[in-house]
């Protein structure tokens, strides 16, 4: 296990004080706390979707009764309509109005039935929708398999003639036999960014994504590590989880594309492409694109918006006639957005990414099992943190990688640290010291200014705005592994001290008026589209039914 | 009333004794699995040593002896046969050959910068690591196999079905545990 390049001279020389374990954990110990709290996390994402399917359900209802009347109505020509559904309808209107009454004009409050019928007749017709098309899209996507597009971009077959990756794929085939999996396949990218993932469906077919930039910077028990993570990732079933977690905003996003098609050709292209990766054309990489087509209406102005744009420039009679026409289509469409943006944003996405962190964890923890070597792993870390940040392949493969992207920690720092490791092994130095002295190092270097990578937009969590990392932070994932035995300075220990709490209660406590005032502005914008969106809705569909009544 | 009662214990009893049963017959396969694994990595360095011997012939033709000491160890190594403990011995004789022998190879300059001896050496370094790695999971899956065997109320099925507990890898004395070190 241990290689002949020792990376840690400071183990060997001298042992000097450094900062060994704290709060000692065994990695099953660790395995197991982390799979609870993604029990836990996931039952809080369950309950965050089902939240955000209600007021999005309230939203589909008026439209979907509309659509239901119109064409009871011109089925009533052809066929006769049984008087039942007729009398069906008009109790749920009536059930309906009878609780609006009370809210507006004080009436009393119907009997519990009642409200029951209404409440039903509301909201299930929007949440079979949903449900349906996110098991529709779950079960195509599970076949389809994550992160797909990685193969894409020119990934290749590492070549035995170069040292390097052959000892990838050598280190693989040890780490296959430590987890006792048998040896998974491995794809290089000539990329700059140093990162690695693993794609596939499933454990058995998984596949290991290595950028070369890898290759040429880690150590070969750093790179163990690394794959360790990965192999440990999948063997842990993170595919599947990352599939069913994507499918979620797929299912959003192919509801947006549904709304869109009759108004626009992206959407309907979109619908296309996913028609045949549903009858088994292409594979994993078109699934992603497939993904990236349905989600972009979520983002930047779907067909429906552009439409109004266009109409808006051309200010004629005509235009202006059409935009009336459109406005009710047009408002369901932007509540329906604006709505699953809110509720993700504030609902459902902050735990489904501290559910996927409890995974990152996890998968470090099953690398240090199958390495038993923590510091193999941290410093892995540490260097892939400087190298790793700009991820290739698209939001729907970043949370797959090792590492997330980078904040605020530019290349020539990273590279910096590494020389300052060397020269200061053996002190008692935190990552944050080291982080201060070669910061300082590089400003005194004359003419260096040091720059921070952008920020990039295509990770999963910028789907909604990006409020939480779907990668935990480098520092927290080195305090856990000095947990697990790693001798590195990450300082301090794994948990908040009572003070940093009292710290963090405190800030919490003194923004939480301006929390609950954005988040009460919010749902009341919410719940003025859905009550508008009745409007409009209702409106739209009495002219067209008085149209269809016309018609002969 | 009873009689359902007693049916619903006995079924209760009947199903949990069949899922510990198939739990420790999985588990007992993934033990001989791990070490069968361990046999097929140590099978790949014995395919290894000719390679390495032959791509240091041309430059070490006055270190005959350790050669020849590398390929001896190889043998018997290859010849001894099902019994674990000389095995185990025969296998660490082995490894201390080898490492004595890449300790030589450094003395070679232009030998160790060759293209052919640096991915010698990582087959090697590798094979060693694959060697360490399978014995780990053997290991682990004998603690688990064994942990599942004893524990109540599993023990109760492992006793009368005859799983007896298995053996860990392990080393023989304190000059072995000393992990050659492969200097390069």
């Amino acid at each position: 296990m241990t290689t002949s390049e020792g990376n840690k001279p400071s183990l060997e020389t001298s042992w000097a004080p450094i900062p060994g374990p704290v709060n000692r954990e065994s990695f099953f110990e660790a395995q197991r706390r982390n799979r609870r709290a993604t029990w836990r996390l996931s039952a809080v994402c369950i309950l965050a979707v089902l939240f955000t399917g209600i007021p999005l359900s309230l939203i589909l209802a008026p439209p979907v009764y509309g659509l239901l009347l119109v064409g009871l109505a011109l089925a009533k020509r052809y066929v006769a309509v049984p008087p039942e559904i007729w009398q069906t309808l008009v109790q749920v209107g009536s059930s309906v109005g009878a609780i609006l009454d009370h809210f507006s004009n004080n009436k009393p409050l119907p009997p519990p039935d009642v409200i029951l019928t209404a409440a039903a007749a509301v909201l299930l017709p929007g949440i079979v929708i949903q449900f349906f098309l996110w098991l529709g899209m779950r079960a195509l996507f599970l076949r389809a398999g994550a992160g797909g597009v990685l193969l894409t971009l020119g990934a290749r077959v590492p070549s035995t003639e170069d040292l390097k990756e052959k000892r990838l794929v050598d280190v693989v085939a040890e780490m296959a036999i430590a987890g006792g999996v048998p040896p998974l396949k491995v794809m290089l990218l000539d990329s700059e960014a140093g990162n690695a993932a693993v794609v596939g469906g499933s454990p058995k077919d998984a596949t290991l994504v290595v950028s070369r930039r890898v290759l040429e910077e880690l150590e070969r028990d750093e790179l163990q590590a690394v794959v360790a993570h990965l192999i440990g990732s999948a063997g842990n079933g993170d595919l599947h989880i990352a599939m069913t977690m994507v499918s979620v905003y797929q299912a959003f996003g192919l509801l947006n594309t549904l709304i869109n098609a009759p108004f626009g050709p992206r959407a309907r292209r979109a619908l296309w492409a996913l028609m045949r990766i549903g009858f088994r054309r292409g594979g994993t990489a078109e699934a992603d694109q497939v993904s990236e087509m349905l989600t972009q209406g979520l983002q930047a102005s779907d067909d429906l918006e552009s439409r109004m744009d266009k109409n808006q420039q051309k200010a004629g009679c005509l235009s202006n006639a059409f935009s009336m026409v459109m406005l009710p289509a047009f408002f369901f469409n932007f509540s329906l957005k604006f709505t699953m943006w809110v509720f993700s944003f504030l609902l459902f996405e902050p735990p489904l990414a501290w559910m996927w962190r409890t995974r990152r964890y996890l998968a470090d923890a099953s690398a240090v099992q199958l390495t038993r070597n923590p510091d193999g792993l941290a410093s892995a870390l540490e260097k892939l943190s400087g190298i790793g940040g700009s991820i290739v392949g698209g939001k729907w493969a970043s949370h797959l990688f090792i590492v997330g992207e980078h904040r605020g920690m530019p290349l020539e720092l990273a590279r910096q640290m590494e020389a300052f490791r060397a020269e200061h092994a053996g002190q008692q130095l935190t990552r944050e010291q080291m982080i201060a002295l070669a910061r300082e190092a590089l400003m005194q270097r004359k003419g260096f200014q040091l720059e921070t990578p952008p920020a990039r937009d295509d990770t999963l969590e910028k789907t909604t705005g990006g409020a939480v990392s779907f990668h935990p932070p480098i520092a927290k994932r080195l305090k856990r592994l000095q947990a697990l035995g790693a001798h590195f300075a990450a300082g301090g220990s794994p948990h908040k001290t009572p003070r940093q709490r009292a710290v963090l209660a405190l800030i919490l406590l003194l923004f939480s008026p301006l929390l609950f005032l954005i988040v009460g502005m919010m749902l009341t914008v919410v719940v003025m589209l859905i009550g508008l969106n009745f409007v409009f809705t209702a409106i739209a569909f009495a002219i067209i039914l008085a149209l269809v009544r016309l018609i002969p | 009333m009873q009689n359902w009662i007693v049916i619903g214990v006995a079924a209760a009893a009947v199903i949990y004794v069949i899922a510990a049963f198939n739990r420790l017959v999985s588990l007992r396969y993934r033990v001989r699995d791990a070490w069968a694994q361990i046999d097929v990595q140590l099978k790949r360095r014995h395919d290894l040593i000719p390679n390495l011997v032959n791509a240091v012939k041309g430059y070490m033709d006055h270190e005959r002896e350790t050669l020849e000491s590398v390929t001896r160890a190889r043998q018997q190594a290859m010849a001894a046969g099902a019994d674990v403990n000389s095995r185990a011995a025969a296998e660490a004789a082995l490894t201390l050959a080898t490492s004595k022998f890449m300790a030589l190879v450094e003395a070679y300059p232009a030998l160790r910068a060759s293209e052919n001896m640096l991915s010698l050496q990582e087959d090697l370094n590798s094979t060693e690591n694959r060697i360490a790695f399978a014995r780990q999971f053997y290991n682990d899956s004998v603690m688990e196999y064994n942990t599942a065997r004893g524990t109540f109320p599993r023990n109760l099925v492992a006793g009368p079905f005859g799983f007896r507990p298995a053996e860990m890898f392990a080393l023989e004395d304190a000059g072995e545990r000393a992990a050659p070190q492969v200097k390069i």
